[in-house]
């Protein structure tokens, strides 16, 4: 067994006495097993707010854009908002598959799977604003580069909306080649333990035949470190672009060069609170908390920790460039954003960011599973205030005082809102019943070094 | 190729290590291994040789990039310059740092898209593509080395037998396996998986006498794995058979008859599996019970 060591420091990821075959016993159990109420219940809840998004989405794209709160002053409001809001909840998969495997992180494995299913259903909700915001959604093809023939220009490769396009959808592709490709070995093994034809077929079908032999699982490891190291600058880099939709303006409050870094930590800050959030409940729901442990959670409660203070100091530092930079539209904008009409949403996105993840600090707090799911849906609401008084102060008072005013949202933007908020659970609720939750190969390959049971026998033998 | 083959099944990825360290000792020709997941240090010890699927992904990125640089060049400098802001719109690198976001995202998705395409196609991955694990377990917590045989097969076999083996199996493919679904059909009455659990069920021996009917045999299985069937002394007509019912149809010669002692025998059934489930007989001696009463 020595080339299982692991420092005995390093507490178990895999608990509960676990073989390889219970593994698989478990990951298959919510799959194998039938829906209980809760789920159907919460599914309702989500299908019911998906419909009326899509009521919404109908209503906005057959009469237009001014059923929206939009006016003349501010022209982005909810649905950017909204859109920076889930691409930055789409960052933390790839941060957790790609980055943490990188570095060799074995805590990666329980969560990266569920992680990387978000980022996807995500970005999927990410990508329906600026569709619908284009009001013919049906010539959103004209953003791919089309000749001249069809009656527009070239689309702009200096702009940054462009680039947008082809970050964002290069992020959504390239991240689920990456998902498909984990999942093959175990959507394996649920096929080869299905009983019911129907569900033997299914799996047969999205396994691509993996069977396992020693070259594709040299292969498979490969690809996985080479998708890895091209999705660690692909996921800074998404949200770098997006940043420059703002950066790159000449409006006070968006024209910072500190965007880029502080928009990744925003990302990864709250990506993370929302794999917490989906964790935290889906460990209890599924019986899977052998392989999502206290400990799992209190490593990403430090991430949480760790990035809500780098999103503070860029806080603090916008503050301080603005008045140090001695320009005075510049100044206003951070003073209106403080105690203007809008200081309440300043004030929330303070709170729930930088001072609610400080309680990290605290060993109690941070491995306590109540508190780290009630801050982890604070910090979900705090970015969203993020992002909204990012746009929306910046932009109802700029440079000419006489087109100064006030934005607020109609039924359908908060519709459209809730809607893809929906949408979003639908999926995941789907793909909990029918996703292997867990990447089973991957965590059987770590239970030998951080299995509880093989750790206490390492430990006795001394 | 060989068309005989060794099935060494090992349930242990250290033991598997062991086992092939040994048979390359012996120099034992070994054509391939199955594991449920990644097992460190298994393709230097099988002399796999290093994938060259990274620098096919190199290539890819170049060639990704290289598009990207087309592709600006000639929508922005070529075909159509505007004058944006008064950029310098007339020269590729003057105006290079706003084409760089697009030519990164295009480097990525070429070798993303393709270094998978490529290994999907090299390892024979794709939808609707049939799996060739020879047993299932392989992808749960078993480990399998196919071992061709070329008239070794006694020496292979006590190399196996001094290792911690779970399971060995000759496979041979030069004779035609029976065609289960035409030729046998297990009815189990329930599905079981642990080898603490016995399944009792009916199926049909293959040969047909000349009027059509077939002996009606009793299989007994273990868990997954140990299984052996009884001739219940029953003829049948296998067309009047229904399966989910484990009975015969009205349209059967004496059809009350047959289904009265069809029942009794799963009468017995029911009993013998709970006797094994109480530890009073063993696995090898349940059909003594069933049949010989």
């Amino acid at each position: 067994m020595g080339s299982h060591y692991e420092a005995p420091i390093r507490k178990p990821l895999v608990t509960g006495n676990k073989t390889y075959h219970q593994i698989s016993v478990d990951v298959a159990r919510p799959i194998e097993g039938s829906a209980n109420k809760q789920w159907w219940i919460v599914f309702g809840i989500s299908l019911t707010l998906f419909m009326w998004g899509i009521g919404c989405i109908i209503y906005t794209i057959s009469t237009g854009i001014g059923t929206w709160g939009l006016n003349k002053t501010v022209g982005w409001a909810w649905d950017i908002t909204n859109f920076v809001w889930w691409v930055g909840i789409g960052h933390a998969g790839t941060l957790i598959s790609a980055v943490l495997l990188l570095f060799r992180q074995k805590w990666r494995m329980g969560i990266n799977r569920s992680a990387e299913a978000m980022t996807i259903f995500s970005v999927i909700q990410a990508g329906l604003f600026p569709i619908i915001h284009m009001g013919r959604p049906w010539l959103a093809y004209w953003i791919v580069p089309i000749p001249n023939t069809f009656g527009s220009l070239w689309v702009n490769f200096n702009s940054p909306l462009l680039w947008d396009v082809f970050a964002i959808s290069t992020y959504l592709t390239v991240s689920l080649v990456f998902w498909w490709t984990g999942l093959l070995p175990d959507f394996a093994m649920i096929r080869d333990r299905a009983v019911k034809p129907f569900q033997k077929k299914i799996y047969s079908l999205v396994s691509f035949g993996w069977s396992g032999r020693a070259k594709d699982w040299q292969r498979f490891e490969e690809v996985s470190l080479v998708l890895a190291g091209l999705a660690t600058p692909l996921v800074l880099s998404v949200h770098t672009i997006v940043s420059f939709d703002f950066a790159t303006s000449v409006i006070p409050g968006w024209h910072t060069t500190i965007f880029p870094p502080y928009f990744v930590a925003g990302a990864i800050f709250s990506g993370f609170a929302m794999v917490q959030t989906l964790l935290i409940v889906m460990r209890k729901v599924c019986n899977l908390e052998d392989y999502i442990t206290v400990q799992h959670i209190e490593l990403m409660n430090i991430v949480i920790m760790i990035t809500g203070s780098i999103v503070g100091c860029a806080y603090i530092t916008e503050l301080f460039i603005a008045w140090y930079s001695g320009v005075e539209y510049e100044q206003y904008a951070f003073l209106n954003r403080a105690t203007g009409p809008y200081w309440w949403a300043y004030w929330a996105m303070m709170t729930c960011n930088v001072f609610s993840p400080q309680f990290m600090w605290f060993k109690k707090l941070r491995t306590s599973i109540v508190f780290s799911f009630v801050i982890s849906i604070v910090v979900n609401i705090g970015m969203w205030f993020e992002r909204f008084v990012i746009i929306v102060t910046s932009l109802h008072r700029d440079y000419l005082p006489s087109s100064w005013t006030m934005f607020s949202p109609t039924f359908v933007d908060i519709g459209i809102f809730l809607g893809t908020i929906g949408f979003f659970f639908v999926l995941f609720l789907l793909y909990a019943r029918t996703f292997p939750v867990i990447a089973q190969a991957e965590v059987k390959t770590i239970l030998k070094s951080s299995g509880d049971n093989y750790k206490e026998l390492r430990d006795k033998k001394k | 190729m060989a068309e005989k083959f060794i099935h060494a099944v090992y349930d242990d990825d250290d033991k598997l290590l062991d086992a092939i360290k040994n048979l390359k000792k012996n120099k034992i020709m070994i054509e391939e291994v199955f594991t449920p997941f990644p097992v460190h240090g298994l393709d230097h010890l099988l002399d796999l040789k290093p994938t060259r699927i990274a620098i096919a992904a190199f290539i890819y990125g170049c060639i990704g990039f290289t598009f990207g640089v087309l592709m600006i060049n000639y929508i922005m400098i070529v075909d159509w310059p505007q004058n944006i802001g008064g950029k310098p719109s007339f020269s590729l690198l003057e105006n290079l740092p706003a084409f760089v976001p697009v030519m990164f995202e295009l480097t990525v998705f070429f070798t993303g898209h393709l270094m998978v395409i490529t290994f999907y196609l090299r390892s024979r991955l794709w939808p609707f593509k049939e799996a060739e694990n020879p047993i299932p377990e392989t992808t749960d917590d078993k480990f399998l080395i196919q071992i061709p045989i070329y008239g070794n097969e006694s020496k292979i076999k006590s190399i196996i037998k001094t290792t911690d083996f779970y399971d060995l199996t000759v496979i041979d493919e030069s004779v035609k396996k029976p065609d289960n679904t035409h030729d046998e059909e297990i009815h189990n009455f329930e599905e079981t998986k642990t080898d603490y659990e016995i399944t009792i069920g009916f199926v049909f021996h293959a040969r047909k006498y000349s009027d059509g009917s077939s002996n009606l045999r009793i299989q007994f299985t273990r868990g997954r794995g140990q299984q052996y069937a009884k001739n219940s002394g029953l003829r049948i007509y296998r067309k009047h058979w229904i399966s989910k019912k484990s009975e015969v149809s009205e349209k059967h010669p004496e059809y009350e008859k047959v289904n009265k002692a069809i029942s009794s025998i799963k009468e017995k059934i029911n009993s013998v599996k709970q006797m094994f489930a109480d530890g009073k007989i063993s696995f090898e001696d349940a059909y003594k019970e069933v049949i010989e009463n």
